[in-house]
């Protein structure tokens, strides 16, 4: 999806042109797929571009930034903790990045109500 | 897959009209507070944390709504469950300070258990309950639409249903998707 950011110069749709890209890339190789909820998704992208225009990297919009930059590339996404999230919970701290266990579990519940 | 991991795929979303989860939880004020101890007209639950960026940019809005509504007889609580192990941040102590810096008009309670936020099905800081007088269920979600620059708030869907029920209403809305933080399961 195209937010025009290469046609408009616009650094904001640029980056979240970046960052879909990574997001598709990364959920294409197979391992996780998105968290279920698109909303939460979309918010996420959204985090992850501003902090990409602002502090040139992808640092997890859910961890504040300063602390991520001491941490070097630790907390740029896909996060070092993520795996371990996921494994825990089902869906890394972001709600970026979910397990097929936890989407299949999350559909059966919602089919369910 | 862990059977703690099991647990939280479980975990369902308090549904509407349901009641609000009995609690009895240490606050950073040092006293235990209770749901028996909610006396106001309206009760309104925050599940939030020390360290979420999210929540960060919501505690203003937090301590204005709490002042606002407060005065016209809504209780406002806020909880923090976040494993204190793995986020020392997010322990009573700290939530002490946060408490103090920020000046919470309401107690800010340590859920170390985790049971009143699996019991609410939360999963994001920030996420708001909204209870009616009976102690039901009417609004759950995000605060409004837009944590990053109040400015640009078009929907304030929590205080819109704190405005319809003390109006005698039904809120507007009564569901929305909350955004921020996952809560950090133990």
């Amino acid at each position: 999806m195209s937010d025009g950011g290469e046609k408009t110069g616009d650094p904001k749709g640029r980056a979240l042109e970046k960052v879909r890209k990574f997001v598709d890339t990364y959920v294409a190789k197979g391992d996780y797929e998105l968290y279920p909820v698109a909303a939460v998704v979309e918010n996420v992208i959204d985090g992850l571009a501003e902090n990409l225009v602002a502090h040139g990297r992808m640092y997890c919009p859910c961890a504040d930034v300063e602390d991520s930059k001491a941490k070097g590339s630790q907390m740029v996404c896909p996060c070092t903790p993520h795996h371990e999230d996921i494994a825990r919970q089902g869906y890394c701290d972001c709600a970026l990045f979910a397990s097929r266990d936890f989407v299949s579990a999350e559909r059966l519940r919602k089919g369910g109500k | 897959m862990s059977p703690r991991e099991r647990t939280s795929f479980r975990a369902m979303a308090l549904e509407l009209l349901a009641p609000c989860p009995p609690f009895n939880l240490p606050g950073t004020d040092g006293i235990h507070h209770s749901l028996a101890d909610v006396k106001g007209k309206l009760f309104v639950l925050l599940v939030s944390c020390n360290h979420c960026p999210y929540v960060i940019a919501y505690e203003p809005r937090m301590v204005a709504l709490a002042n606002e509504y407060g005065a016209r007889g809504v209780d406002f609580m806020a909880v923090n469950a976040n494993d204190a192990t793995r986020y020392p941040d997010d322990g009573l102590q700290p939530m002490k300070a946060r408490a103090r810096e920020r000046g919470f008009p309401f107690p800010y309670v340590r859920d170390d258990s985790q049971a009143l936020v699996r019991a609410l099905g939360a999963r994001f800081t920030p996420e708001a309950y909204l209870f009616d007088a009976d102690r039901k269920l009417r609004y759950h979600g995000r605060i409004d639409d837009n944590h990053r620059e109040p400015a640009q708030i078009t929907s304030h869907d929590l205080k819109n249903a704190l405005d319809a029920l003390l109006d005698g209403k039904d809120p507007p809305v009564t569901e929305t998707i909350a955004f921020g933080c996952s809560i950090k399961w133990k």
